[in-house]
């Protein structure tokens, strides 16, 4: 990747609020093309919304967004072509067959090949032989990996992802895991947000804390040990609390 | 854009013929609100004088149920967040849901006609295509409130009772041109002598199919 590329994301102060409740006080980071970022924050602190607003599913009150040098404001559906998104909510529909589900986000994507394009991503993410099924037939595990099929399908450039382990047993949430590496190694831009210290903080180039509405603390991997990391969030969320 | 329309229209009627959620309801809601008109009104010497309204008070009452369905299938599983990631217009979306309802608001009143029809013992007497053009004017409506106030009531708890509250009050004046534009084809009369009806019907289908296209992408964001 260039050093000349425009970061993947640059957040300069940015603040949400619903009503008078305050979910982001001024969120300042930013994010290199290729780079890989795991966000960590205790309930409340932000996290989902901050990927809310990145994906262009809600607006920031005020700051400012760039994503790959674009204002997220003013990029719209153009940017919405280089996200994907993954969440503990899988955007499937449970009635329809896992690629009936990718065969209408690929038509929406306007990918020039939609059935190999599904064909092909099932086969990546080891659904292949399941899609026929429908997705109200699969367990949370297979859920996700279909989510994650879905947020691939248009060959994204960044990809966020809130909460993905959750509702996993073990077994799913390394196979995810396992996936995950596979699109750390491809070079695209990927945040995550979790509540899991250990695998969050594996994969990613960079860790930061979100606490309270702020980022409290960011680092990259080799600034600290693995074995600081439990009482490095501990002190950083309380930070943000004070 | 109408060919992203396509598309999610043909989602929507794919995942419908799929799990039949939706009609399977409002169908058989109607068909009950019809038997219990039928036998409600059993002694009533001019029962034809309040079939109009009995036939738009079932078309309403089931079309609420459709329309909250609609919108709650796609909330369960974040749905309509993963339209909303898609490379499209948002307002693309209000014109997409307002043509998935109308589907299927449409055959549920296809269906409710008919039991209607034989419930109540009516000779059409040629105004078919009239009482299709009301209908349809009528739906044309009625989706168009349904969807822009269900977008807005299934993200709040009490949904099955907010969708009611914010669209009935608003759609009284399109229910009263529909009834009376309906009295007048079930009597035998032309449109023409109802053409002040037919004005509004058509005047409230075009502002507020206006209003939802202008305001629906705010009502997703929010």
């Amino acid at each position: 990747m260039s050093t000349q590329a425009a970061p993947a994301i640059e957040a300069r102060q940015v603040h949400k609020h619903f009503g008078h409740a305050v979910a982001l006080k001024g969120v300042d980071f930013t994010l290199p093309q290729g780079e890989s970022l795991t966000l960590f924050g205790p309930n409340g602190a932000g996290k989902t919304t901050l990927v809310r607003i990145l994906a262009t599913l809600a607006r920031a009150n005020s700051g400012e967004i760039r994503l790959f040098g674009q204002d997220l404001a003013e990029g719209g559906s153009n940017l919405r072509r280089r996200i994907g998104v993954v969440s503990h909510k899988s955007f499937l529909y449970g009635a329809l067959t896992a690629s009936q589900n990718l065969l209408f986000y690929a038509r929406m994507f306007d990918l020039a090949d939609p059935h190999r394009s599904v064909e092909e991503i099932l086969e990546r993410v080891g659904l292949a032989h399941r899609m026929h099924d429908a997705v109200g037939t699969f367990s949370r595990g297979l859920e996700q990996r279909c989510a994650i099929a879905r947020a691939l399908i248009h060959d994204p450039d960044l990809l966020l992802f809130d909460e993905p382990f959750t509702g996993l047993d073990p077994e799913a949430a390394d196979q995810l895991v396992g996936l995950l590496h596979q699109l750390h190694d491809s070079s695209r831009t990927v945040l995550l947000t979790s509540h899991d210290l250990n695998r969050g903080a594996e994969m990613a180039d960079q860790i930061a804390i979100l606490a309270s509405g702020r980022v409290v603390y960011q680092a990259r991997r080799d600034e600290f040990s693995g074995a600081d990391l439990a009482s490095l969030y501990r002190t950083a969320t309380q930070k943000g609390r004070a | 854009m109408w060919r992203k329309i396509f598309v999610l229209v043909q989602k929507d009627l794919l995942s419908e013929w799929t799990s039949k959620e939706i009609l399977s309801s409002t169908v058989f809601f109607s068909v009950l609100v019809l038997m219990v008109f039928n036998f409600g009104f059993e002694t009533v010497a001019d029962r034809m004088a309040a079939g109009p309204g009995i036939l738009w008070t079932t078309f309403l009452f089931a079309g609420i149920l459709g329309m909250n369905r609609l919108f709650l299938t796609e909330r369960e599983d974040g749905g309509i967040e993963g339209l909303m990631l898609c490379p499209i217009d948002r307002t693309t979306l209000y014109l997409a849901k307002w043509l998935s309802l109308l589907v299927i608001l449409s055959l549920t009143e296809i269906a409710t006609l008919a039991v209607f029809i034989l419930f109540f013992n009516i000779a059409l007497q040629g105004g078919l295509v009239a009482l299709i053009l009301v209908i349809v004017l009528g739906t044309a409506g009625l989706a168009a409130l349904g969807t822009t106030f269900a977008a807005m009531a299934v993200r709040t708890r009490t949904r099955e009772m907010m969708l009611p509250m914010l669209l009935i009050p608003i759609a009284v004046p399109l229910l009263m041109a529909a009834v009376k534009c309906t009295g007048a084809v079930l009597g035998g009369a032309t449109l023409a002598s109802v053409s002040s009806w037919i004005q509004l019907l058509i005047a409230f289908d075009v502002i507020f199919l206006a209003v939802g296209y202008m305001t629906f992408p705010t009502i997703l964001e929010e």
